[in-house]
């Protein structure tokens, strides 16, 4: 493959794939300019070894989650979210079920960021425990106990949450 | 609770903002993937540059010579130098009593006052190591090595032969190229390298198979090859020649303070008059030559006039009732020691001694070091890589 081939065809694969995995970035940090960020720069490293590469949609999704994890370290520098121990503030004229998913959504936020992506690819993307360990480098006894944190995690931001898990 | 999740995560997805694809992200992957090389070979000239340059600055490690008024007990045993034994070129002894090898392409080591280990490494070849009279200098294959500051000086292609008594001389030899073996057997100052005296060697058949031997007076130079021997004044001139059935018994062959050389012939050594080459007085040695070796028996040293021999494996004296002096370690390729200034104690030795700390375990701190330099360049590059991450989000914001 010609270098200009191999830049014709990992922009027809970008352009192909951009608008789902922006949602897949933007699912794993939760601010635009971030996803942005992730995914230009997951993408960047996919195009290092475009020429080498045999499945580059599995090599791409692997990367940009493993950005995703790493990228926790590498972010230090963004003021430092405080944690209150508190549950977000619910806003007090919305429906119920909206509320709960904006008080989700507050929660994911409060995950680390291996525990978000766990949650990502086993709640979104519908993977198995066996495909997410894969994709994330791990191994599955690690993903049981990353889903396992991180839902106890979310249970315990939000109360009710469980309230409404266990009502008939 | 996990459906919940599930619908927060999709609908939180299908929120997500539609970003426009930025162009130009495969070539910025390309010129990263150039950075990344660039900046690796940087990292291994840096690293290797690092370590040649921090090993230049290590400190020379240098020792007080032994004073002419010491003198030391010699040991009775000699064994193999224990494992993680300091190299003598990290950590210098003020003299070499005993030096030994197993195999003459391998490692010397070497045994100072006090028992004392250190090992030398030698040259891939088959030269044979001479340590001097007096334990300061070591010749092999490599060069020239003061035992005391640890320096190995080249002798720019010429073969080693042996030392004056007085150990002030290094005697080389510098062969002509050709079939025929020709050029000068060359005293050196072995402090500093300076060319002392030369004689012109006759042409002769191969092989190199040269002996040489200095008066301790420095006024004679007995010269041996192919089964001849050649007498030297101090100024060059050949007293005479004679036919001879053996070799010079080592560096150490004429009897101090006597008109005597000594000379090898099969499991006999025997004292030549110097004045007109006669034989004299033979000690038999095959009583004592109990291990079959490559190496000749030479004299390492005089006693009132009675000879110390290396029988390859222990060094026995012939004054009086033949006396076993100094046992090795098994059978040797190579086995010298100091005669100057030494007391043969017949005590036994202590434990071996391996050499201070640093320089005995010096290859694992330089391992060590190596890998905290690359865990270093790793940090820099993490660092790296978030300082330009974290300068493109705020470019974006």
């Amino acid at each position: 493959m010609g270098r200009d081939g191999g830049r014709t065809s990992f922009e027809e694969f970008a352009a192909a794939r951009w608008g789902a995995l922006v949602r897949v970035a933007y699912l794993l940090t939760g601010h635009p300019q971030d996803a942005e960020d992730l995914l230009q720069s997951a993408l960047e490293r996919v195009a290092m070894r475009w020429s080498t590469l045999e499945e580059p949609e599995a090599y791409t999704r692997k990367v940009l989650y493993t950005q995703a994890t790493s990228r926790w370290r590498r972010l230090r520098s963004r003021p430092a979210e405080a944690l209150t121990g508190q549950p977000p503030e619910r806003p007090a004229a919305v429906q119920r079920e909206v509320e709960t998913r904006i008080v989700l959504e507050a929660a994911l936020e409060r995950l680390t960021r291996k525990q978000r992506a766990v949650l990502v690819l086993r709640f979104y993307e519908d993977l198995s425990e066996a495909q997410t360990a894969e994709v994330l480098g791990c191994s599955v006894g690690t993903v049981k106990s990353q889903t396992r944190h991180a839902l106890s995690r979310l249970r315990a931001l939000n109360p009710h949450l469980l309230r409404e898990a266990v009502r008939p | 609770m996990t459906g919940q999740v599930r619908t927060a995560l999709s609908e939180m997805a299908e929120r997500a903002p539609k970003l426009p694809m930025p162009p130009g992200i495969y070539e910025r992957g390309r010129k990263r993937q150039g950075r990344q090389r660039i900046l690796g070979a940087l990292g291994v000239v840096f690293l290797f540059g690092l370590g040649v340059g921090l090993s230049a600055m290590l400190p020379v490690a240098v020792v007080v010579p032994a004073q002419p008024s010491v003198i030391d007990d010699m040991p009775s045993r000699v064994v193999n130098a224990p494992k993680w034994t300091a190299s003598v070129e990290e950590a210098p002894l003020p003299r070499a009593l005993v030096a030994f090898a197993q195999r003459l392409d391998g490692e010397v080591t070497l045994v100072g006052p006090h028992d004392q280990y250190r090992v030398y490494a030698t040259a891939h070849d088959q030269t044979r190591p001479i340590l001097s009279p007096d334990g300061r200098f070591l010749m092999t294959g490599r060069g020239l090595l003061d035992v005391t500051t640890g320096v190995t000086r080249s002798l720019d292609g010429d073969v080693p032969l042996g030392f004056s008594a007085d150990g002030r001389l290094a005697l080389v030899a510098r062969y002509d190229a050709g079939d025929v073996v020709s050029g000068q057997i060359r005293a050196i100052d072995p402090a500093d390298g300076a060319f002392v005296w030369a004689v012109e060697l006759e042409p002769g058949p191969m092989p190199h198979d040269v002996g040489v031997a200095v008066a301790p007076d420095g006024s004679l130079t007995a010269i041996t090859r192919h089964a001849e021997l050649w007498l030297y004044d101090s100024g060059g001139r050949l007293l005479w020649k004679r036919a001879m059935d053996g070799e010079l018994a080592g560096q150490l062959a004429f009897v101090p303070e006597r008109r005597s050389l000594a000379v090898v012939t099969g499991e006999r050594l025997c004292l030549l008059d110097t004045e007109k080459g006669e034989g004299g007085l033979c000690y038999d040695l095959s009583g004592f030559s109990t291990h079959s070796t490559d190496a000749a028996h030479e004299v390492l040293g005089w006693q009132e006039g009675w000879p110390i021999v290396n029988m390859s494996r222990d060094v026995v004296s012939f004054q009086g009732v033949p006396e076993k002096l100094l046992e090795g370690p098994g059978e040797l390729s190579f086995l010298g020691f100091a005669s100057e200034r030494v007391r043969w104690s017949q005590q036994d030795p202590g434990a071996p001694d391996g050499g201070p700390f640093f320089e005995r375990f010096l290859d694992l701190f330089k391992a060590a070091f190596g890998v905290v330099l690359i865990a270093m360049y790793v940090r820099a590059l993490v660092w790296l890589g978030a300082w330009r991450a974290a300068a493109r989000t705020r470019t974006n914001l």
